[in-house]
């Protein structure tokens, strides 16, 4: 305690906007409330797997399928067997990588731009990857047949297509350092429609075969997952989370605006430039799996920073274990509502995901940054 | 040592800066003085390493340009006029940012109570807990305040001293937090850092400084010790208007003259 401290004592705070610690930890700092919040985000994401596996046309209970994947499924008749583990497995596992991809880059996007709506499915990302991967199936599909390179070759134009999106978005949106929101949406709006345009060429030059395969990008769907698409997906989706641990502490320190963030130490230009291909990278890949499933990464992020704080380390993290777990139910709901049918599952998360945006729009959250 | 040779700085077309040299030493309070648009935020923000420039600035002897960002960070830190602030952090996460940068990096006890002492030296003891965004204007100056002196705590650092570069830090603060800013810099130089900072109550400036630079039109009218730059000539000749310099109670005080807006020139 100085001699200054007793010139210019402190005083005595109010309680408006009081948040309380975690169980343990300093007031203020909810790094113990976040990291409680995990492990029960982990144990959700168990559950939502049970369920996923259970739920279909085909009768497996939960119990059976959480106990079939820890036994190896000795239990089970031949044919619950192959339901398991050659159908549900493999699209379980899918749902879980598309839903932490979509729910990462949303939350590495929001960051990147400073804003709670930033989100890849609405400023065009998913949009520009969805037509890399239009691309391929229409225009490339035979050269990559010969080259035996059609898994790979999918997710990598997909990754192409995002990653110029969100190049150019974030060149239009930024003038000296400053991200401009009115014109991040509008551009990305463009950019969409843009790209939009471009894949409806596909369409109309595309044949019968591929129109069909064409069809499934529109609304989004898991049904076509196979383990290779899960490995290659999976692949690409983990080291864009890993290097969202690198990209954590930076993205705090850029909420404080692009100038305070090279103050406090943080390489800003790579910073942005990982995020950018983080989020290209994760987008494309889960565009190139699974179509077109919007809003996951708008509110998994948003949910959790009501929860847990916006700091990254714990945001990034929950965003994707939350992100899985909704995509799992979104799936599951998906089947069961109009069995032995199942609804796109476009159509499930932008029924609820669209209210949901403009719930955050309404509650005037969206336009407070800048 | 902060030293600015020749530095010329634009912005779009306009130059800001045309020619300023300076020296920021350690162990002092430099304060920028100037009218509205004479380049005062541009010169601290080129000395933080945020603008490109032409000319020469070093930091300890070295070339800013060689300089990392994550050595600089450990040296100075600086507080820009404007703080935004996306999404809902609390107080404590925010100065926590400084925090990391500089001292309190890992585990031990200090490192966890860091952001607490930094606030209760802006007189926020307490505030820890609750929203950035729900505290009102000057409250929120006082946390990004907060946190620049979490980042650089201690005024001497394995490198030498380290500085803080602050912008209008004591503006639209009532006359009590003015007061306990400007002693917080007096007391940070005195402890051997260094501080250079942008202050418009130049009653402030003749109370608080050591040195002074004068800047009028991007560049420097004067500088040097505050006697020799806070004279009623200069003032009124860089401001435009008639001032006078009086003593009371001991404290010198600026006092512009009095009469219309018309008699001394300026539009009505």
């Amino acid at each position: 305690m100085t001699a200054t401290d007793k010139v210019w004592p402190p005083f005595a705070p109010g309680l408006r906007g009081w948040v309380g610690p975690g169980r343990r930890g300093v007031p203020g700092d909810r790094a113990a409330r976040a990291r409680a919040a995990l492990l029960l985000l982990s144990v959700l994401l168990a559950l939502a797997v049970c369920v996923g596996l259970s739920a279909g046309a085909s009768d497996v209970s939960a119990w059976e399928a959480g106990l079939g994947l820890v036994t190896g499924g000795e239990a089970l008749s031949a044919r619950d067997r192959l339901i398991l583990f050659e159908i549900r497995l493999p699209r379980v596992a899918l749902g879980v990588l598309v839903g932490a991809a979509l729910a990462f880059s949303g939350a590495v996007m929001q960051g990147l731009f400073r804003n709670p709506l930033a989100d890849p499915g609405i400023v065009g990302v998913s949009s520009g990857a969805a037509l890399g991967a239009v691309a391929v199936i229409v225009l490339g599909g035979p050269l990559a047949a010969a080259m035996e390179l059609g898994v790979v070759a999918l997710p990598v134009a997909a990754f192409l297509g995002a990653l110029v999106t969100t190049a150019l978005l974030y060149r239009i949106a930024t003038r000296a350092g400053r991200t401009s929101v009115p014109t991040l949406l509008l551009a990305g709006i463009a950019l969409g429609a843009l790209a939009g345009a471009l894949t409806g060429v596909m369409v109309f030059v595309a044949d019968d075969g591929q129109l069909r395969e064409l069809t499934f990008w529109s609304l989004g769907s898991l049904a076509g997952a196979t383990w290779e698409k899960v490995f290659v997906a999976g692949a690409i989706i983990m080291a864009s989370l890993a290097a969202g641990l690198w990209l954590a502490r930076g993205l705090d320190a850029l909420a404080l605006g692009e100038a305070v963030a090279g103050h406090l130490g943080r390489p800003v230009q790579m910073l942005k430039h990982v995020s950018i291909a983080a989020v290209a990278a994760a987008t494309g890949a889960a565009v190139s799996v699974s179509g077109g499933i919007g809003f996951v990464g708008i509110v998994a992020p948003h949910l959790l920073r009501l929860l847990i704080g916006p700091s990254h380390r714990y945001l990034l993290p929950a965003s994707a274990l939350l992100g899985a777990s909704l995509l799992l139910m979104a799936d599951a709901a998906a089947r069961v509502l109009v069995a032995p049918a199942e609804l796109p599952i476009g159509i499930v998360t932008g029924s609820i995901g669209a209210p949901f945006f403009l719930w955050v729009l309404l509650r005037g959250r969206g336009f407070t940054v800048d | 040592m902060i030293e600015a040779r020749d530095l010329i700085v634009s912005l779009g077309r306009r130059v800001v800066l045309r020619g300023v040299s300076v020296e920021v030493p350690a162990g002092k309070v430099t304060v920028v003085i100037g009218p509205n648009g004479s380049g005062k935020s541009t010169l601290l923000k080129a000395l933080a390493g945020e603008l490109p420039f032409s000319g020469d600035i070093r930091l300890h002897g070295r070339s800013l340009k060689i300089w990392r960002v994550a050595e600089l960070a450990q040296i100075r830190a600086v507080m820009p006029q404007a703080g935004a602030l996306a999404f809902p952090f609390t107080v404590r996460e925010v100065v926590r940012m400084g925090a990391l940068a500089g001292a309190g990096q890992g585990s031990s006890g200090f490192a966890r109570d860091l952001p607490e002492l930094a606030l209760r030296r802006v007189g926020l003891d307490g505030f820890g807990p609750r929203l950035f965004s729900e505290l009102s204007g000057g409250e929120q100056q006082r946390v990004h305040l907060a946190r620049v002196l979490a980042q650089a705590w201690e005024p001497f650092g394995p490198d030498g001293p380290r500085f803080l570069l602050l912008d209008e830090p004591a503006s639209n603060l009532d006359i009590r937090h003015q007061m306990g800013i400007m002693s917080l810099a007096r007391d940070y130089a005195t402890r051997g850092g260094g501080v250079l900072m942008v202050v418009h109550e130049l009653g402030h400036v003749a109370r608080f400084a050591d040195q002074v630079i004068a800047l009028h039109n991007g560049k420097v009218a004067r500088a040097g010790p505050t006697e020799f730059v806070i004279e009623p000539k200069l003032l009124s000749g860089i401001f435009g208007w008639p001032l006078r310099i009086a003593e009371v109670l001991g404290s010198p005080v600026i006092v512009p003259v009095a009469g219309t807006a018309a008699t001394v020139g300026w539009p009505t």
